[in-house]
């Protein structure tokens, strides 16, 4: 049998498969199809200190091998993830990454300073790149220094691994992702979505409430691929790879491209038994060819 | 429970020339199902459509589901071209059922595609001993869908748009005098709903309608197909379709944006 556990510094994963924040709620209806503990982990829905009503309805609209969404960060706010969805996944032998978002540094500081003591909580993914809230989110993960200033902030307030997940809609990558390093991330996450946009031609007007979406599914695999390949390339700590994850070949792919571990998002919609299923196929593939650590792949690529 | 079945066609039949039903061999999901929940559709084995389909149960018979579909777009059309013996991956049951304890008179409301889950309803409103009455609306004759199920089960009256059945208009038109139903279901267009709710509201009757969204995922994660509903401290919340829906009780839905 391959060995597929991963370290990511401090942190140990049974194995490199995580599920991507806001394709997976906090594991509920999952956890009716599978044991959750197969999964190396879970990363949650993003997580603001209030709870946030979300962006008004058409949130979702299907594209050629994906979909688009525009969900806006909908979630119950932090004291009732910390109260009832976080207990409840802990049942689970894996590990809980909670996404974090909120509108400014101190925000962010404030809900990684609660977290801290959350013993069920294995590390943050900072959410600097959603594309559909209007303050913080993608502002902050377009700019090197804004970036920083975020990554420190929450660096600051906690002593738990932190992720800084990584917005694609930019120009040049490596500069943020060097700047997140600098300002002591443990860890990158890339890619969030895509921005795109739908139209309406009956009405002739674009489709969703929010205007702008977020493209997610296999239709952005090459493109992530590349951001992960580059950002492996451009910085020591490791980096989780995510966009469009939909077999255990995409996955490896994304560890041959300097991935340490991957996430699958909508590929839990496409399939739900998708997790058990990668993390299978991965561990099948490795044993064919003789790999006896999954570590050994990572990074050939670059 | 959630279950993915594999389900075997055992029959496709053409109901009229956008209609079509398809019988279902899902012992699990017809197991656990109640009327009102819906299962999601995979329509294609590669990624073209990408998204399931969600289709309320039309109805239940032993080990099997029956669900009839309008003509849409991709993934209907690729449904209808399954035939007998060839099997579709469905995710079911998903949602919250119609409540029916202790109704004992009941006015079902359907317009368009969503008369089809009426059935299921009515077979077991007829099973709890209820008197049923039934009004449905479509754009022509053809688009009266079920009828003869819902036959079986109560009175129905008829509407459609162009005439060419029953009265002429929106079902709204052909609701009934009475007013001592303890139980008013509805499922159909956004306005229909709104419609049937207010007229519902006005009468004091406990009411109930089926609403529906364009879903991500169906299961309750993905937060794509909310609605806005009124808090129990009357403010607006936006509740999800596939989870706390798709039945909500009427005086809930916030119909106007
Ligand atoms: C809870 C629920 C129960 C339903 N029950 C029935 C039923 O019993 N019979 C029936 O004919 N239809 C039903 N529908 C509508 C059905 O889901 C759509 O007609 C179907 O998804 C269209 O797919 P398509 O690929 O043919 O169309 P396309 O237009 O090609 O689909 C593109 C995308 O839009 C979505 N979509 C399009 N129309 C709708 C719609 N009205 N509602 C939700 N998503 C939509 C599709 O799922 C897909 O993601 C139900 C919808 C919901 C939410
Ligand atoms: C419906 C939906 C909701 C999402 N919500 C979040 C979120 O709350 N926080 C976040 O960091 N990413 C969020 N994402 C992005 C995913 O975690 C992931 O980065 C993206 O979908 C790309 O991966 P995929 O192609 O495997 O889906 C969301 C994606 C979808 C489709």
């Amino acid at each position: 049998m391959t060995e597929m556990e991963v370290k990511l510094g401090q942190l140990t994963l049974k194995n490199p498969l995580l599920t991507a924040s806001g394709t997976f709620g906090y594991g509920r209806e999952f956890a009716q199809l599978y044991d959750l503990s197969l999964l190396g982990g879970v990363v949650v829905k993003g997580t603001t200190l209030e709870p946030r009503p979300g962006n008004p309805p058409p949130r979702i609209a299907e594209t050629a091998a994906g979909m688009l969404n525009s969900v806006g960060l909908q979630n119950p706010g932090l004291g009732q993830v910390i109260d009832q969805e976080l207990p409840w996944l802990a049942q689970f032998d894996t590990a809980i990454f909670v996404n974090i978002a909120g509108r400014k540094a101190a925000e962010y500081q404030e809900i990684a300073a609660c977290l801290d003591k959350v013993e069920s909580v294995r590390a943050l993914e900072v959410n600097i790149s959603c594309p559909n809230v209007e303050a913080g989110g993608l502002a902050f993960g377009t700019d090197p220094k804004a970036a920083a200033a975020i990554t420190a902030a929450v660096r600051d307030a906690t002593s738990k691994p932190v992720f800084v997940k990584l917005s694609p809609n930019v120009t040049d990558i490596v500069p943020i992702a060097q700047a997140v390093e600098a300002a002591g991330a443990d860890g990158i996450t890339l890619v969030n979505t895509f921005l795109g946009l739908a139209i309406d031609i009956k009405t002739r007007r674009p489709l969703m409430a929010n205007i702008v979406a977020g493209l997610s599914g296999p239709a952005i695999k090459p493109l992530a691929l590349r951001l992960v390949w580059q950002t492996a390339r451009a910085v020591r700590i490791p980096v989780i790879g995510i966009g469009g994850i939909m077999s255990g070949q995409d996955a490896l792919e994304f560890m041959l491209a300097g991935a340490r571990a991957v996430q699958i998002g909508t590929a839990n919609f496409y399939n739900p038994l998708a997790g058990p299923q990668i993390i299978r196929e991965m561990a099948g593939w490795l044993e064919n060819e003789g790999v006896r650590d999954i570590n050994e792949i990572v990074g050939e690529a670059l | 429970m959630i279950f993915i079945e594999n389900a075997k066609v055992l029959q496709q039949k053409q109901l009229s020339p956008d209609f079509f039903r398809l019988d279902l061999a899902a012992p699990q999901i017809a197991a656990a199902g109640l009327a009102g929940q819906f299962v999601m559709v995979k329509t294609a084995p590669g990624y073209d459509p990408y998204l399931k389909r969600p289709f309320g149960i039309s109805s239940f018979a032993g080990a099997g589901i029956s669900l009839v579909y309008r003509l849409v777009g991709r993934g209907t059309k690729l449904m209808s071209e399954l035939r007998s013996g060839d099997y579709l991956e469905l995710t079911g049951p998903l949602g919250q059922p119609w409540q029916i304890k202790g109704v004992k008179k009941s006015l079902l409301v359907g317009g368009g595609t969503g008369i089809a889950p009426l059935v299921a309803l009515a077979q077991v409103l007829k099973q709890q001993g209820a008197e049923i009455y039934i009004c449905l609306g479509a754009n022509d004759g053809p688009g009266l869908i079920c009828r003869e199920e819902l036959a079986a089960c109560g009175k129905v009256y008829l509407v459609t748009m162009d005439g060419s059945m029953g009265a002429k208009g929106l079902v709204t038109l052909i609701l009934p005098g009475e007013i001592d139903f303890d139980g008013v279901y509805a499922c159909g267009p956004k306005p229909m709903l709104a419609a049937v709710a207010a007229w519902a509201e006005k009468r004091d009757l406990p009411c109930q309608v089926s609403l529906e969204a364009h879903m991500g995922c169906g299961l309750g994660t993905c937060m794509g197909c909310v609605c806005p509903v009124k808090s129990r401290d009357g403010q607006a919340i936006y509740q999800r379709i596939c989870r706390e829906g798709p039945v909500f009780p009427a005086g809930e839905v916030i119909f106007h944006d």
